[in-house]
C-alpha cells in the first residue's frame, strides 16, 4: 500500500508551511520605510540594536506579525468549521455575512455606546462582535436547514445578510464623530496596525484553545464531512458537534473582527487550498488550514505594505482580491 | 433471543408515517424492505438507527432498548448507509478508515489500519484504494461506502436504497457483495429496495410496507400476485425459476 507515502506527503506539506511561515514572518518584520536590513531586524528581535529599531520592531512590527498570525489561525479555523458543518465549500465568515455581523457588533460597541457615554473596552467590543456573529451564524443555519435551501441558496442568503449588516453599519457610522468614524471605517477593510499585545493575547488564547478543542474532535469532524446522518451512524453526537462548531466559529470570527476588522476570504481560501493539496482528512487538514490561514494573512499584509509603499493598503482588500477569483472558481466547479 | 425486536413503533411528522410496526430479526438474516415511495421504508430505517425518534414504541437489540445505548456503542452494533452519500476529497483508504470511528480512542491503531486493509482486499478495492473517493464511479463509490459501514464491524447493517443510482451490473454486484460478506460474518441486513427481483434473489425475508404499516412479513411466500397488487398497485406474474421466484410485469 502507498498509504504511508501519502501520509508522509501530508506531513511534508505541513512542515513546508511551517518553513514558509517562518520566512514570511521574518520578511514581514523587516518590511517598512525605516531601511533596516533583515540582519538588523533579527538582531533587534533578540534585544540588540538601537532604541529606535527596538521601538520599530517590538512596538510596531512584531505586534502586527503576531496579530496577523493568530488572526489568520482564528479566521481559517472558523472557515474550516463552517464549511464542514454546512457541507458547503463556498461557506466562510465573509461569504455568509458573519464577518459583517461582527463588524456591525463592533461598530455598535464603539459608536452607539459612545453616544450614550459608555467607552467600550476591547473586551466589550469583542463581546458585541461575538454576540452579533453568533446571531448571524444561527440565522444562516436556520436558512440552511430549510428544506429547499441548497448550497447556492445559503450563499445567496449570505450575500443578502452581508448587504444588510453593511448597510446598518454605514448608518451607524453616519452618526459617528470623526475620531470614532476613522476607527470604525478601519473595521470594514481590516487593519493589523491597530492590534496591541493585550488584544493579541486574547486572540491567541481563543484561537489556540479553539484549535486544540477542534483537533481533539478531528475524527468526529471527518465523519461530519460525510453528512450528518452518516456521522450519527458512526457514533458521533451530531447535535453536540454542530453546537460546538457554531460556538467556536462565531467566537473566533467575532474576536478576530473585533480587534483587526474584516479580513475577507481567508476563511474560504485557507481550507480550500489545503484541502486541494492534502485532502479532507482532518488529522492533517486542521494543522494545514491553520498554518495556511496564518500564512495568507501575513503574506497579504506584507504585500499591502510594499506594493504602494510608503502607503499601507488595507490587508482585507488584498485578501479579498486573492479570494474572490477562488470563490468564483469554486462556485463554477462545485455543483 | 432475536437480534432486533421492534415493538409497536409509531412515528409521525404532521401525519403518522409509521403505524404500529412490530417485527423480529434473527442473527445473519437478510431482509428486504419493500414498498412504494412514501411507504415509510427510509423512515423505518432511520428509527432503527435512532436518527429519528419514534412517537411511541421501542426498538430492542439483544433485548436492550436502543434509547439506553451510548452513541459509540450503538455504532458498534448498527451501521447505516444513507440513500444520499457525500463523496469527499479523501482517499478510499481514508474514507473506509472513518468507519473505524466507533472503535477509535485517541487515534487509529494498527488494528484499525489492518481492518481497513482487510476490507479493501475482501471487497476488491485495491485498484483504487489511493484514489480520492470523489473521483470514483457510482458503483465504485457505493462499494467504498459499504466498506466504510462494514469497518464498524456491526451486528446489523441497514441499507437505504443502495442500488437506486446504479446500473444493472453494479446493482447485482453490490447486492452479491453484501449478501456474501454478511453471510460469512453473520451480520443481519435490512435493505430498502425497489427492485423486487433483486430482493427475491438475495433476501431471506421480505417486509412489505403499505401506508406506513406492515402489510406482510416473512419468507418468499409473502411475495404473491395479490401482495404486489396491494402494495404496489401493479399487476404481475409471479413465476418459479429454479428455487427462486421472479416477477414479471403484465
Amino acid at each position: 500500500m502507498k498509504y504511508r507515502e501519502r501520509v508522509a506527503f501530508k506531513r511534508a506539506f505541513i512542515y513546508f508551511l511551517c518553513c514558509l511561515l517562518i520566512f514570511i514572518s521574518i520578511l514581514s518584520i523587516n518590511v517598512g520605510s525605516s531601511g533596516m536590513t533583515i540582519g538588523e531586524s533579527v538582531l533587534t528581535l533578540f534585544g540588540k540594536g538601537s532604541e529606535k529599531s527596538r521601538f520599530i520592531v517590538w512596538g510596531i512590527r512584531l505586534p502586527r506579525v503576531m496579530g496577523g498570525f493568530f488572526v489568520g489561525i482564528g479566521t481559517a479555523l472558523s472557515g474550516m468549521i463552517i464549511q464542514s458543518s454546512l457541507n458547503n465549500p463556498l461557506a466562510s465568515p465573509s461569504t455568509l455575512g458573519i464577518s459583517s455581523a461582527s463588524a456591525l457588533g463592533a461598530n455598535i460597541a464603539i459608536i452607539t455606546l459612545a453616544r450614550i457615554g459608555i467607552q467600550a473596552s476591547s473586551a466589550m467590543t469583542a463581546a458585541f462582535a461575538f454576540a452579533s456573529s453568533i446571531l448571524c451564524m444561527l440565522l444562516v443555519l436556520g436558512i440552511s436547514s430549510l428544506r429547499r435551501a441548497d448550497k447556492t441558496t445559503v450563499i445567496l442568503a449570505g450575500v443578502a445578510l452581508n448587504s444588510l449588516f453593511s448597510a446598518v453599519t454605514i448608518i451607524i457610522q453616519y452618526f459617528a464623530d470623526e475620531t470614532k468614524l476613522a476607527a470604525a471605517v478601519a473595521w470594514t477593510f481590516g487593519d493589523l496596525g491597530r492590534i496591541n499585545f493585550r488584544e493579541i493575547a486574547i486572540v491567541m488564547a481563543v484561537s489556540v484553545v479553539s484549535s486544540a478543542v477542534i483537533y481533539l474532535y478531528r475524527w468526529n469532524l471527518n465523519a461530519m464531512d460525510s453528512g450528518e446522518h452518516t456521522a450519527h451512524s458512526l457514533g458521533v453526537n451530531t447535535k453536540f458537534m454542530r453546537n460546538l462548531s457554531i460556538f467556536l466559529a462565531a467566537l473566533n470570527t467575532g474576536i478576530c473582527v473585533a480587534f483587526v476588522g474584516v479580513i475577507g476570504f481567508v476563511g474560504l481560501l485557507a481550507p480550500q487550498i489545503t484541502k486541494r493539496v492534502i485532502g479532507e482528512d482532518k488529522r492533517f487538514m486542521i494543522p494545514g488550514t491553520l498554518l495556511m490561514g496564518a500564512f495568507l494573512v501575513l503574506f497579504s499584509d506584507t504585500l499591502a505594505r510594499t506594493i504602494a509603499a510608503p502607503l499601507v493598503l488595507p490587508v482585507g482588500a488584498i485578501t479579498s482580491i486573492l479570494g474572490a477569483p477562488v470563490f468564483v472558481y469554486i462556485l463554477l466547479k462545485e455543483r | 433471543m432475536d437480534l432486533i425486536h421492534v415493538d409497536r413503533l409509531n412515528f409521525k411528522y404532521n401525519r403518522y408515517i409509521l403505524k404500529n410496526i412490530s417485527f423480529d430479526l434473527t442473527h445473519g438474516c437478510f431482509v428486504s424492505l419493500l414498498g412504494i415511495n412514501g411507504a415509510g421504508k427510509s423512515t423505518l430505517l432511520k428509527n432503527l438507527v435512532r436518527i429519528l425518534r419514534p412517537e411511541s414504541g421501542a426498538v430492542y437489540i439483544n433485548g436492550e432498548d436502543i434509547r439506553g445505548i451510548g452513541h459509540k456503542e450503538m455504532a458498534k452494533r448498527i451501521a447505516y448507509v444513507s440513500q444520499h452519500n457525500i463523496p469527499i476529497k479523501n482517499t478510499v483508504y481514508d474514507t473506509i478508515l472513518i468507519g473505524r470511528l466507533p472503535h477509535i480512542g485517541r487515534d487509529a491503531t494498527h488494528s484499525d489500519y489492518g481492518h481497513v486493509e482487510y476490507l479493501i482486499r475482501k471487497l476488491g478495492l485495491e485498484a483504487f484504494a489511493m484514489r480520492d473517493a470523489n473521483t470514483l464511479s457510482g458503483g465504485e463509490f457505493q462499494k467504498v461506502i459499504l466498506a466504510r459501514a462494514l469497518a464498524q464491524e456491526p451486528k446489523i447493517l441497514l441499507l437505504d436504497e443502495p442500488t437506486s443510482s446504479l446500473d444493472i451490473n453494479n446493482q447485482a454486484a453490490v447486492m452479491r457483495l453484501v449478501r456474501e460478506y454478511c453471510e460469512e460474518k453473520r451480520i443481519s441486513v435490512i435493505v430498502s429496495i425497489h427492485d423486487i427481483n433483486l430482493a427475491l434473489r438475495y433476501s431471506d425475508k421480505f417486509l412489505l410496507l403499505k401506508d406506513g404499516a406492515i402489510y406482510d412479513y416473512g419468507d418468499a411466500s409473502v411475495i404473491t400476485r395479490q401482495s404486489i397488487r396491494e402494495v404496489y398497485q401493479l399487476d404481475v406474474e409471479v413465476l418459479n425459476h429454479g428455487n427462486k421466484k421472479i416477477i414479471i410485469l403484465n
